[in-house]
């Protein structure tokens, strides 16, 4: 009888051959598993964030928060556990993080002063600044990084 | 990262992802305990109407820097029973519904002076935001809202005033 593949695969799902960028996109992953599932816990703090981006058209923001972080824990899923799907993962959760920080900076420059709830919120998270910009692009350099 | 993928091998499995991602979605907000509506009406919030105005938001940080260098004029337009029972510390009281059955501003807040902060009970109540509007009618164009408000402050347990001016 043929033996079936596992569906996550722990022997191939660490690649010694480019260790950095293993690391760095396993890193990613594991912060992105957090982050989304504490966002599904609390979805309708997730859908306030969104719609204080002021960017999605109203009717919507909830279902634009469901996808984002049902994606975020799919991709951060593939990414830490499912070798094969580790690149397709990593587009994703790169696309994302550029997706958040073109949502600060396009409200940085309208000059709207909002919060940016991209991982996770708080009612003490200061409005977005430069700061948030260039927080928010770290992510997204170390998924090209493990990408190239 | 394996170099072997192929763009549209990548391409496929992206997909893949999405379409997980989206029964995910579904799934998750069919059994959660704290669901969401698919379809909500936050076109209808006031801070809708503050981004449309043009009147520039304030969040709770920047009200509490305001408060530490007293360096805006925090402006309650809650009726004057409300502020009694509790207000932002140093806030001034000029409920909204008194200058909108008077038509008449009270003069502090035409003097030049101090961006002025204007806030009522919460995110639901527009009268902050009314207030606003009138003052910044007059010509003023440092006017700001802290939609919050009351509830915000409160439910983060911050240190308010009680009793009337």
């Amino acid at each position: 009888m043929r033996k079936k593949k596992p569906v996550i695969d722990f022997k191939k799902a660490i690649n010694m051959e480019y260790p950095t960028e293993y690391y760095i996109a396993l890193m990613l992953g594991m912060f992105f598993l957090i982050v989304a599932f504490n966002k599904l816990m609390h979805p309708h703090t997730f859908s306030t964030a969104v719609f204080h981006e002021h960017l999605v058209p109203y009717p919507l923001v909830n279902i634009t928060a469901l996808l984002l972080m049902s994606l975020e824990l799919v991709a951060a899923f593939a990414v830490v556990f499912m070798a094969k799907y580790r690149r397709a993962g990593l587009w994703i959760l790169t696309a994302v993080c550029l997706i958040y920080t073109g949502c600060a900076g396009a409200n940085l420059l309208r000059g709207l002063n909002t919060v940016c709830g991209c991982f996770g919120s708080s009612a003490r998270a200061a409005a977005i600044s430069h700061w948030t910009l260039v927080r928010n692009l770290i992510p997204v350099l170390a998924g090209l990084f493990a990408l190239r | 990262m394996n170099k072997n993928n192929s763009a549209a091998d990548t391409a496929k499995k992206i997909l893949w992802l999405i379409l997980a991602a989206v029964l995910l979605a579904a799934g998750v907000n069919w059994i959660h305990p704290k669901r969401i509506a698919w379809v909500e009406d936050w076109g209808s919030r006031v801070e809708v109407n503050v981004v449309r105005e043009g009147i520039a938001l304030v969040q709770l940080p920047e009200m509490i820097e305001f408060l530490r260098d007293n360096s805006r004029l925090l402006v309650d337009a809650r009726p004057a029973n409300e502020y009694a029972r509790g207000h932002i510390p140093g806030a001034v009281s000029v409920p909204f519904e008194v200058v909108a059955m008077d038509g008449v501003i009270p003069i502090e807040l035409l003097r030049a002076g101090p961006g002025q902060v204007f806030y009522c009970s919460g995110p639901e109540c527009d009268d902050g935001l009314l207030l606003a509007i009138a003052v910044r009618e007059t010509g003023r164009d440092d006017v700001a809202v802290f939609i919050g408000g009351m509830e915000l402050w409160g439910s983060e347990l911050l240190a308010f005033e009680e009793g009337a001016e």
